[in-house]
């Protein structure tokens, strides 16, 4: 007889021991970095991590630093929200009309695909440089949004819609138990997948629009003045904001759900 | 009075006629059971007298009035909510008393909290089956005088045998104390005689 033992496939791991999983991966991501950064021994081209710290903390004491971040953040999460706004909107109309569906699929397939640079490029004949990013950012995350909702939507259990139709459930009543929870996993990965492509195409857009004050400026700046400390240190303030409203976004629906 | 009225109803599926020429009447307070094997047309047929299908022929009529509660062959509920919130899908303030009381004659003491995902399948029919039965006692409060129709496809079926006389007993009652009409859906004659239904047996 041979004794039985389980075969636990899902292995849920403690709070501590994610926490400490995720600090040791980093410290030797950190160290790797620095080993790469010794054997190239040129800043130029890799900075260690202390002289990009040490850059970081330069630019924080600075008034341009924080006003640059204010700049890209107001325009990105403006463009963001509004992309929010409109492509609940667009899916709620799309989930109710199929000819809207059919139209509006084709236009927005035609974002999906064309390059954030062409569009980039394109933009800057109508707006000015300055409100650029919000535009960039507003057209990449809008087909996430609708697509995502629209994917929820078409998602959500017919039987319960006929349930609550014959029982004449208000709408307040239908949105609470039918529609969030069938939506919340799609606006989960939609808004936190927006989040980050939101700042990746905002701050080129930046980059290629050479805004004033903004935080793309200031890469292009780092880049023509070859100061490689400084690129990476900017580069570690997109990935920090980027990080934190991503959060941020995760710990609202989080509370909603 | 005449609640709802369905004539000639026929309905197709791929070319296969499987509803020709079905009539019914239902007066206020009627208890009628349709009868009849798996795939003889009875969900179908249901769907089309709740307005939630459309028939290939006929015409059904229904007083302006009525009120539907139905316990469907599937329970649709809210997964991810308690008991309370799955009863609570009525166009009025919640009774939790009420509720509460139609869930301990069902048998169903559980926690409101415990969401729906984490019942039994025997757990799941009775709270559909509370949600109706909550409509009834619901509505004959909040709408006296205006007519009831409660509709149950197959209710009974994965229910413990030693609740199973429990449960109809209390349907009895919800009926005769709200003067709701009843339209069951079922292929064992005996619930339907528990519950004093005239028979309906559908043939192919």
């Amino acid at each position: 007889m041979n004794k039985v033992t389980p075969h636990l496939l899902h292995h849920s791991a403690s709070k501590k021991e994610q926490f400490l999983t995720r600090f040791i991966s980093i410290f030797l991501w950190l160290a790797v970095w620095g080993i790469a950064a010794k054997i190239i021994d040129r800043e130029l081209f890799l900075p260690g991590p202390v002289s990009v710290f040490s850059a970081l903390l330069m630019l924080t004491r600075t008034r341009g630093y924080w006003l640059s971040i204010f700049n890209s953040m107001s325009n990105i999460l403006i463009g963001y929200t509004a992309a929010f706004f409109t492509g609940t909107l667009l899916s709620a109309i799309s989930y109710k009309l199929r000819a809207v569906r059919e139209f509006i699929s084709l236009p927005l397939r035609v974002i999906r695909t064309v390059p954030v640079a062409s569009f980039i490029i394109l933009a800057l004949l109508w707006i000015s440089s300055e409100r650029l990013a919000l535009l960039i950012s507003f057209l990449m995350v809008l087909p996430i949004i609708y697509e995502n909702l629209l994917d929820g939507l078409l998602s959500i259990d017919c039987g319960l819609l006929e349930m609550a139709y014959l029982a004449k459930t208000p709408v307040s009543k239908k949105l609470r138990r039918i529609y969030l929870p069938a939506l919340l996993p799609h606006l989960t990965a939609a808004l936190s997948t927006g989040i980050g492509l939101a700042w990746k195409s905002g701050v080129a857009a930046e980059v290629i629009g050479i805004s004033r004050s903004s935080i793309g400026n200031h890469l292009n700046q780092s880049k023509i003045y070859l100061e490689t400390p400084k690129l990476f240190a900017w580069t570690i303030t997109i990935i920090i904001i980027s990080v934190f409203f991503e959060w941020v976004v995760r710990l609202g629906l989080k509370k909603l759900s | 009075m005449k609640i709802l009225e369905a004539e000639n109803i026929c309905k197709n599926y791929d070319g296969i006629q499987i509803i020709d020429n079905f009539s019914l009447s239902l007066d206020a307070g009627d208890r009628l059971a349709l009868l009849g094997a798996s795939g003889e047309g009875k969900t179908s047929l249901l769907n089309i007298l709740l307005g939630i299908s459309a028939c290939d022929g006929g015409e059904i009529l229904k007083d302006e009035h009525l009120h539907y509660l139905v316990v469907f062959q599937e329970d649709r509920l809210f997964l991810s909510f308690g008991a309370l919130e799955n009863m609570d899908v009525y166009p009025y303030r919640f009774q939790k008393k009420e509720a509460l009381d139609i869930l301990a004659e069902l048998g169903l003491d559980v926690s409101p909290d415990k969401p729906a995902r984490e019942y039994s399948g025997g757990m799941k029919r009775r709270l559909a089956m509370a949600r109706a039965l909550y409509g009834c006692i619901l509505l004959h409060k909040m709408k006296p005088g205006e007519p009831l129709l409660l509709v149950m496809d197959e209710p009974f079926k994965g229910l413990d045998s030693s609740l199973h006389e429990k449960v109809i007993r209390y349907v009895a009652q919800v009926l005769s104390d709200t003067g709701a009409a009843l339209l069951l859906v079922t292929h064992n004659e005996k619930e339907a005689t528990a519950l004093g239904c005239g028979l309906l047996k559908l043939k192919k």
